[in-house]
């Protein structure tokens, strides 16, 4: 009894440290120090923690050769021409143009991730915007709004689904009959509800002249990037209709950049390895060890039988409470680690897939909440706005306080329909 | 008399406009346009936040959206100045960065305008036209702390 307390205390404190970040401590860092402590009170062995990592080879690689892609589109400039037409189609609109952001925001979500949209679109539509003289937060909103949104078109629009996926095998058909309405909803629902509550801002309309020319840096490279996206994406559902690892696919496409990279001669190594996110692995590392540790003392498996419990038959008080509850967790933990505490919970208990789903969908739009799904901003923004300093971040709370719950309900509603 | 003019981001020749039509020409303006920093610093904030993927700013990023709202400002001020130069104002251009209703009012402070002129609020065609809602929170931050006459031109 005693024992389990140490790791579930072991537990609470890395998440403690992920949290607050005292002395600035990297996430990586804690993760892996709490892996260590696991491992040193014997809450799980090496061999264990070792078996449990060889088991998620698929998520490492799919890590690994999705950001490789995404970086060498960022390279090749595709991320600037899908603004630029976005632009044009807009045709001076705002409102069109502003509809053009959330459909290019879902197209790149639904292909190369959230991440792809969040962190590479988002600078590349503030640019543009800036450029076009509109005012920016709007914009830069529907970016970060739309990358979590769409982050449950397909099982690798967020790596959070390739967890949930791998765990429960779930087949791309069983996927789309789940999450795809609900998904286009959603990001209908989020589009139309920022058009309204930006309806000022974007009420004036552009120069088509002020649109910026885009010219690639390298043409070839450019139209080279297209194919094998193209191809990557037509792969990505092949291999997800037939329960293949996507890891493979999105291997074979950055091997399949690299090549063309280097045929070109546009392949410089030091600029694709600084666009790629190390400390991902170390993190997740640790937090593969620590979730599987804390599933000796039966924490998880109770927590699982619980929801259980309330799920009945599968009744919708159960699916939204999962929803939401991952939805919340995801804000205080991040939702890599809550995923990682549902996918345990759930699986060890057995549960059906409404449950499944809906957590997945509470971790992918959960974050929507906070600006980067944590507590922590928005604590360091109300300890601002005491000093009489106005942040935005609440204004980002603000936007995801009306639009969040009302999509968690919604689609945990749809999703239990399709239980 | 020298007239201090706010510039929006698309406000600038109708605001010269006005202040011909309702103060005359022959005055000296200074058209400023301040570069709201608040968006760039959030998406930084954003994009570097406190994610388990840690940083994930390219070091070139915030040179670029620096450079483009510089030319932004510059093609906004230009605007105004064309402007001006065809009303027979004589003018000078102020293109600052920061939180635009501080930096206008030390602009002031420093310049000692006899008047500030502006518009309710960066877009003043939509909303409400009257009450309180009517006037944008930088208008309003000068109205309060100009320390000078506040011309505000309502349309």
């Amino acid at each position: 009894m005693l024992h389990g307390g140490i790791g579930i205390g072991i537990f609470v404190l890395t998440m403690a440290v992920v949290f607050v970040r005292p002395y600035k401590i990297p996430e990586a860092a804690a993760a892996c120090g709490g892996a260590v402590l696991m491992i040193a009170g014997g809450f799980i062995s090496p061999r264990e923690a070792l078996a449990a990592l060889a088991g998620e080879w698929n998520i490492y690689l799919f890590f690994f050769g999705l950001m490789t892609v995404t970086a060498f589109a960022e390279k090749a400039g595709i991320f600037e021409g899908i603004a630029h037409l976005a632009a044009v189609w807009g045709r001076g609109n705002t409102r069109r143009l502003y509809l053009a952001i959330f459909g290019v925001g879902a197209i790149v979500t639904a292909f190369l991730s959230n991440d792809a949209t969040a962190l590479i679109l988002t600078p590349i539509v503030y640019v543009l915007a800036t450029q076009l003289r509109l005012p920016v937060l709007p914009f830069m909103y529907a970016c970060t709004f739309v990358a979590n949104g769409a982050s449950f078109i397909l099982p690798v629009s967020n790596p959070i689904n390739i967890l949930f996926s791998d765990a429960f095998g779930n087949a791309l058909p069983a996927f789309l009959r789940y999450m795809l309405v609900p998904s286009v909803l959603c990001i209908a629902f989020n589009a139309l509800a920022f058009l309204f509550i930006f309806r000022r801002e974007l009420h004036r309309n552009y120069h088509q002249e002020d649109v910026p020319s885009f010219t690639p840096a390298d043409r070839r490279f450019f139209n080279y990037t297209l194919v094998v996206l193209g191809a990557l994406a037509a792969a990505y559902v092949a291999f997800s209709a037939f329960r293949l690892p996507l890891s493979l696919v999105a291997l074979a496409a950055a091997i399949a950049l690299s090549i063309g990279a280097i045929a070109l001669r546009v392949f410089q190594w030091r600029d694709i390895r600084g666009r790629i996110s190390w400390s991902l692995f170390p993190f997740i590392t640790g937090m593969f060890i620590i979730i599987r540790a804390v599933e000796g003392p039966g924490i998880t498996v109770a927590f699982g039988h619980w929801l259980l419990g309330i799920a009945g038959s599968h009744s919708f008080p159960a699916v939204l409470l999962s929803a939401t509850g991952t939805a919340l967790g995801a804000n205080l933990i991040n939702n890599v680690p809550m995923a990682l505490v549902m996918i345990s919970s759930l699986g060890k208990a057995g549960a059906g897939p409404g449950l499944v789903y809906a957590s997945m969908l509470g971790a992918d739009v959960g974050p929507s909440l906070t600006v980067v799904g944590s507590l922590s901003t928005i604590m360091w923004s109300l300890i601002l706005r005491r000093k009489g300093l106005e942040v935005s971040s609440l204004a980002y709370f603000r936007l995801g306080l009306i639009v969040v719950p009302i999509i968690i309900v919604a689609g945990s509603f749809l999703i239990w329909l399709g239980v | 008399m020298k007239i201090l003019c706010s510039v929006g981001l698309r406000s600038g020749p109708e605001l010269v406009a006005r202040i011909a039509e309702i103060l005359g020409t022959g005055h000296e303006l200074l058209l400023a346009h301040v570069i709201d920093t608040e968006p760039r610093r959030e998406l930084m904030g954003f994009l570097r936040g406190p994610s388990p993927e840690g940083p994930r700013v390219r070091k070139p990023l915030l040179g670029e959206l620096e450079a483009a709202e510089r030319k932004s400002g510059e093609t906004i001020l230009a605007e105004a100045s064309e402007a001006a130069l065809q009303a027979g104002f004589s003018y000078t251009t102020s293109l600052l960065q920061g939180e635009p209703g501080r930096k206008l009012v030390e602009l002031a402070q420093q310049i000692q305008p006899k008047v500030v002129t502006l518009f309710p609020r960066e877009d003043s065609e939509v909303g409400p036209t009257s009450g309180p809602a009517s006037i944008g929170h930088t208008a309003r931050f000068i109205i309060d702390h100009a320390p000078c006459a506040v011309l505000l031109l309502r349309k």
